[in-house]
């Protein structure tokens, strides 16, 4: 019987990493969206500065099995700021991959990543969910979250490239 | 602009709060001026002869680095605020431009910030200088754990 860890990434998961992101992306229905390369996922995550930190979900094979430990899911977050309550978490993506759900990982990538927000002084833990992903929606809630977009109206902006060089040169 | 004012990047003590005790303030300079900052401010001032140091803070942008793992690197634009008596002169312009050229410098693809749906002036000012609703336009919610909830998680085997 194969058991699950939850562990730090390192660099050397950044491949496996890339490929649950685009896993993820394909699952959003966004994956054309996808740019960035295992080179820029390794400096930015593991350089001198990390700009993200990450959790992966690693089942290993029990005694006597030829393969080795597979990397199934992971927790991609970093760390925000709010004037009104200081250090919050953002966990930018939790996945894990189709034939390894309904077994509690995604919980316990969730429940790794609250020991951390506390352990680092964190008030509050934030994450952006599809409104279609319903599975998504009621793990979330059904954990404690609230829905920020439908109870208080917050929506999610941005300025794209082409608007942020526009908004520059003006 | 027919008052004149400054935008300068924030490395006094010179915080805008509207409503701020010392312990809060302590907060943020622990947080926003030490070692490892975990936030940027922009402010801007105007020229005024009736205070002390000839000058009054009218608004300011806080913001910080976030991560999008599709793209890399994003500025997220945490606190964007100018005193009503100032607005409509172009200060929130001049700091989103400002912004936009941090962001570029930093390598970071886009701004990203929130917005309450009801406040439909700050949806127009966004959209009219090419912001999108990602929340609209790709079904984006935001999600919250309070403190509570996280020691629940936390707690559990």
């Amino acid at each position: 019987m194969a058991f699950v860890t939850i562990r730090e990434a390192k660099e050397g998961d950044c491949g496996n990493i890339l490929r649950l992101i685009r896993e993820l992306a394909e699952y959003e229905k966004l994956s054309d969206q996808v740019k960035i390369s295992e080179e820029a996922l390794r400096a930015d995550g593991f350089g001198e500065t990390p700009f993200y930190h990450c959790l992966v979900a690693e089942i290993l094979s029990a005694p006597g099995e030829p393969q080795g430990p597979c990397v199934v899911g992971y927790g991609l977050y970093y760390f925000s700021y709010s004037t009104w309550k200081g250090r919050n978490i953002y966990l930018e993506d939790i996945y894990v991959k189709p034939e390894y759900r309904g077994q509690g990982i995604g919980s316990k990538i969730i429940k790794k990543v609250a020991e951390v927000a506390l352990d680092k002084g964190c008030s509050q833990l934030r994450l952006a969910v599809l409104d279609w992903n319903k599975r998504a929606m009621d793990l979330y809630k059904a954990l404690g979250a609230q829905d920020l977009t439908e109870a208080e109206g917050w929506h999610c902006f941005r300025f794209e490239g082409e608007a942020m060089r526009e908004l520059a040169g003006k | 602009m027919n008052s004149s004012s400054k935008i300068f990047t924030s490395g006094s003590l010179c915080l805008y709060n509207c409503c701020t005790g010392e312990e809060r303030n302590s907060d943020l300079l622990r947080d926003g001026f030490g070692d490892n900052p975990l936030f940027y401010c922009l402010i801007a001032e105007v020229h005024n002869h009736q205070k002390p140091s000839g000058k009054v803070t009218v608004g300011f942008a806080m913001y910080y680095f976030t991560y999008d793992p599709w793209i890399g690197k994003l500025l997220y634009l945490e606190d964007f605020y100018v005193i009503q008596a100032y607005r409509g002169l172009g200060i929130g312009a001049e700091m989103l431009k400002r912004l936009s050229q941090i962001a570029i410098r930093s390598q970071c693809n886009c701004m990203h910030f929130l917005v309450v749906v009801w406040n439909q002036a700050s949806i127009d000012y966004y959209t009219r200088r090419g912001a999108l609703d990602l929340s609209s336009e790709e079904g984006w919610h935001l999600f919250r754990f309070n403190r509570e909830e996280l020691m629940d998680m936390a707690g559990e085997e």
